[in-house]
């Protein structure tokens, strides 16, 4: 009896599965090889894909910062000339003018350039677009990365634009006020320091789009509306925090044990550098899991 | 025949909130048309949410086409928000690149057919374009896929008769064998004869499951009957 029993309970489990294996048969994918890894599962950053969400960034980003940036190539052009002139009392207001145009065409350029991004994050994620943006088969990954190469682009284009605009406006004026060449000491202590240069750069361009995008993800739970503001909010917040704290660990007696000999001061860089890492991890494992686990759009 | 949804004890908590309640039903994946029915704050959106993969479920395992919830399904889901919602500051010849782009199962000639029946600029920006227009427009763009599951939240709730009519219409025209259309309503009398499955949902829990006939006929009463005896006193 009990041996017919188990038979009848066994045939019952494999019938189960049976259907379980028939519900849950999987229908064919609209995806190429090329987005699997060798064991079959689906690659989480697809080249194609990255690609074609670069393709809508960028063209949101840069029709404005370029427009931004010829200005104030302009605007640097005319400053750069107006310097061989001597400033008299008839060109005075023209001078002033000029002037100011091209400072605040510094301004708008890397102002653009950090602004348009974040505000491209918020609208895209958190507004009615957002079920668009999260209905299309992308990854989180992929938008993230999307997102964060935009950013990174964009501050770079600002900055190279602001820099190479100083020195067409420089040339123009006929001055060069010494610039010298800035060249890389091939001795240990300078490769460390360029090393060392390199590192703060690369983390501060990551941490920065990172950082902001963190922060309009955590002002979601407190407001629906200026996102962007918000984030922007929190991020010089966090900064001004950061500076408090640079400057009481500058000012403690910790500092100065550090600043006793070089090799003190490098593992100190290096330990900050280690410390930023740590924190950017946190603030991009913050924002992946609130844009994956916790986004709600309304 | 397998399913096209499953879905195994989901529950979705916001907070101390349990939209949904370990939710255990499956769909057919028969065609036709799914009514998603229950009143407003039964938990219909959520459950949408979940399959579109806009939210992911707190406990408990949905499919879709076999797959967990994830970019698979996306490909093989065309969702259509309750807020009709598209790329605001795109026209409309962007969206529909957008979206074929991102869709390798969209049918740009269809959709460009019917936006041209629907007498809109395709240079024209979605922003300036009326209410009724977008809505519309999203579910062209919609319908437009060909898509295992279509899931349209509220499609016909909050849009005027001619546009309900339009919508209906267009909806109807894309009944087809190879793909079904989840759509949530509390507007049961509208459509109910155009059902093949019905799910009700109350306070987060599926409470009448099954094909549209099947109920009719031992219930002994229309849907829409149903949905007020059994919605009565909420």
């Amino acid at each position: 009896m009990d041996v017919m029993q188990d038979v009848t309970m066994e045939e019952k489990k494999i019938s189960e599965n049976e259907s379980v294996e028939k519900a849950t048969k999987k229908v064919a994918l609209p995806f190429p090889k090329e987005d699997y890894k060798p064991n079959g599962k689906l690659k989480r950053v697809r080249g194609r894909v990255l690609k074609k969400l670069l393709k809508y960034e960028f063209k949101y980003i840069l029709p404005a910062l370029l427009a931004c940036v010829g200005l104030l190539t302009v605007f640097a052009f005319f400053f750069g000339l107006e310097t061989r002139v001597e400033m008299t009392d008839s060109n005075r207001g023209l001078y002033i003018t000029a002037m100011l145009l091209y400072l605040f065409g510094n301004f708008a350029v890397l102002a653009v350039a950090i602004a348009l991004p974040s505000e491209r994050y918020a609208k895209n994620f958190f507004k009615g677009e957002g079920y668009v943006t999260f209905s299309i088969p992308a990854t989180i990954e992929e938008h993230l990365l999307a997102k964060r190469i935009t950013a990174i682009t964009s501050y770079l284009i600002g900055s190279v634009a602001v820099a190479l605009d100083f020195l067409l406006a420089v040339a123009l004026s006929g001055e060069w006020w010494g610039i010298d060449s800035v060249g890389i000491q091939w001795t240990f202590e300078g490769v460390l320091v360029t090393l060392e240069v390199l590192a703060f750069a690369i983390l501060g361009l990551v941490f920065l789009p990172t950082l902001i995008g963190a922060g309009e993800c955590f002002v979601q739970k407190f407001s629906k509306k200026q996102q962007f503001l918000l984030g922007l909010g929190i991020v010089f917040g966090g900064s001004t925090l950061l500076e408090i704290v640079l400057v009481t660990f500058l000012s403690s007696d910790l500092f100065y044990f550090f600043a006793l000999t070089t090799t003190r001061i490098h593992i100190l860089v290096w330990l900050i550098i280690l410390l930023e890492t740590g924190l950017l991890a946190l603030t991009l494992r913050y924002e992946y899991r609130y844009l994956k686990y916790k986004l709600n759009l309304k | 025949m397998a399913n096209i949804i499953e879905c195994r004890g989901v529950t979705k908590r916001y907070k101390d909130v349990r939209a949904l309640d370990a939710l255990d039903f499956s769909v057919p994946d028969n065609g036709g048309i799914v009514g998603l029915l229950g009143p407003n704050g039964s938990g219909k959106t959520t459950l949408i949410k979940l399959l579109a993969g806009l939210l992911t479920p707190t406990e408990g395992e949905l499919r879709v086409g076999g797959y967990p919830i994830g970019v698979e399904t996306k490909s093989i889901v065309s969702y259509l928000s309750d807020a009709y919602a598209l790329n605001e500051g795109y026209t409309v010849t962007q969206e529909l690149d957008y979206f074929q782009d991102f869709f390798v199962d969209f049918d740009r000639e269809k959709a460009e057919q019917m936006i041209r029946e629907l007498g809109v600029n395709e240079k024209q920006k979605v922003k300036t374009l009326s209410k009724g227009t977008k809505e519309k427009l999203a579910l062209i763009l919609t319908l437009s896929r060909n898509a295992r599951l279509f899931i349209l939240d509220e499609p016909i709730a909050g849009v005027d008769p001619a546009a309900r009519e339009y919508i209906l219409q267009k909806i109807l025209s894309h009944k087809s064998v190879d793909s079904t259309i989840l759509l949530s309503t509390h507007l049961i009398s509208e459509i109910e004869e155009y059902f093949d499955y019905v799910l009700f949902l109350k306070e987060g829990k599926i409470v009448v499951e099954g094909g549209a006939e099947e109920i009719r006929q031992r219930e002994g009463k229309t849907i829409d009957a149903l949905f007020r005896e059994v919605f009565r006193w909420m």
